[in-house]
């Protein structure tokens, strides 16, 4: 069996990356790093609905995947590690495409568990700031 | 002694009752509200448990204390397991 | 039916569950490293040891407060929890 995936590949799926659809969306926009895609076309090609792709769009930019001008996004690594790092991530997903399912979807639950235990044990300060 | 004690168990679990529900309104995640029916149940167990020993205590409510502690925690085993989020 | 084994049937299945749901949040601790969840694991696990002693154990009326104060104990975890947290918060 082949080596596990390299670490930092893990951190930049995790971290920057995020979901399937992320990783999709970053893919198929890498394909043709030129072209600016308004979002319904994408969301069309994807089979992803609008309203999660608006949300993976912007959370793909925050991270700096992505670029977006005048409506249309289009692919923009916001440096040279980081083209590097996606183009591995690429390979990788050519590759081990069942691997890396997997480790998303424990990325997933991870979040899921982490944010349910996160407002449990925020449930019990007592204090609370006065929401304007 | 004893009177207080068993009161001061069950006026804690109020107190986390509370505190879970008003999170669980904030955050709306399920686990908070079985969390939060699981010590509204143990009120009443500690409750029943002063009741059985100090009002009652020729009356045996074994069984309906038991009772009520064994569902609420299977109410927040049920929120741990499979409710966990959104 | 018999009370007395019904009764001791309902104190393990409830031991039991102070056990995994110790274990939960002992889960939850390990992830999110917040210190609470070790008050919350301490005070479930303080439940089941109490349950177990009084099936166990079996104490008279006498002696019976003693493991009610085994109740307290756990309790006093929890809110011990709840201060801790909100000190450092």
């Amino acid at each position: 069996m082949s080596e596990p995936i390299p670490d930092d590949l893990g951190h930049l799926l995790r971290d920057r990356v995020g979901s399937l659809e992320g990783l999709e969306t970053v893919l198929l926009l890498r394909r043709d790093p030129g072209r600016s895609w308004p979002v319904d076309e994408l969301a069309e090609r994807l089979s992803i609905p609008v309203g999660l792709l608006d949300s993976v769009l912007g959370e793909l930019a925050q991270q700096g995947l992505l670029v977006k001008s005048e409506q249309r996004w289009r692919y923009g690594p916001a440096s040279d590690e980081l083209a590097a790092a996606v183009d591995r991530l690429a390979l990788l997903y050519d590759e081990r495409r069942l691997e890396v399912m997997r480790l998303l979807s424990a990325h997933a639950l991870e979040r899921i568990r982490d944010s349910a235990a996160r407002a449990f044990a925020d449930a019990f300060v007592i204090k609370r700031k006065k929401d304007g | 002694m004893a009177e207080a004690v068993y009161l001061l168990c069950a006026l804690t679990c109020l107190v986390c009752a509370v505190l879970l529900l008003r999170g669980y309104r904030k955050s709306r995640t399920p686990l908070l509200f079985w969390s939060c029916l699981c010590f509204m149940g143990l009120v009443v167990n500690n409750v029943l448990l002063f009741v059985d020993l100090v009002i009652v205590p020729d009356l045996d409510l074994r069984l309906l204390r038991g009772g009520t502690a064994l569902v609420s925690l299977g109410l927040l085993l049920y929120g741990l397991v499979v409710a966990e989020a959104k | 039916m018999n009370v007395g084994l019904a009764n001791a049937f309902v104190q393990g299945a409830c031991a039991m569950a102070c056990w995994v749901i110790g274990l939960f949040f002992l889960r939850y601790w390990r992830v999110g490293r917040d210190r609470l969840f070790l008050f919350f694991v301490a005070a479930f696990w303080t439940f089941a040891l109490n349950w177990i002693g009084l099936v166990v154990l079996n104490p008279t009326d006498d002696t019976r407060h003693w493991f009610y104060a085994a109740r307290l104990v756990a309790f006093v975890l929890i809110i011990a929890g709840i201060v801790d947290k909100n000190r450092r918060s």
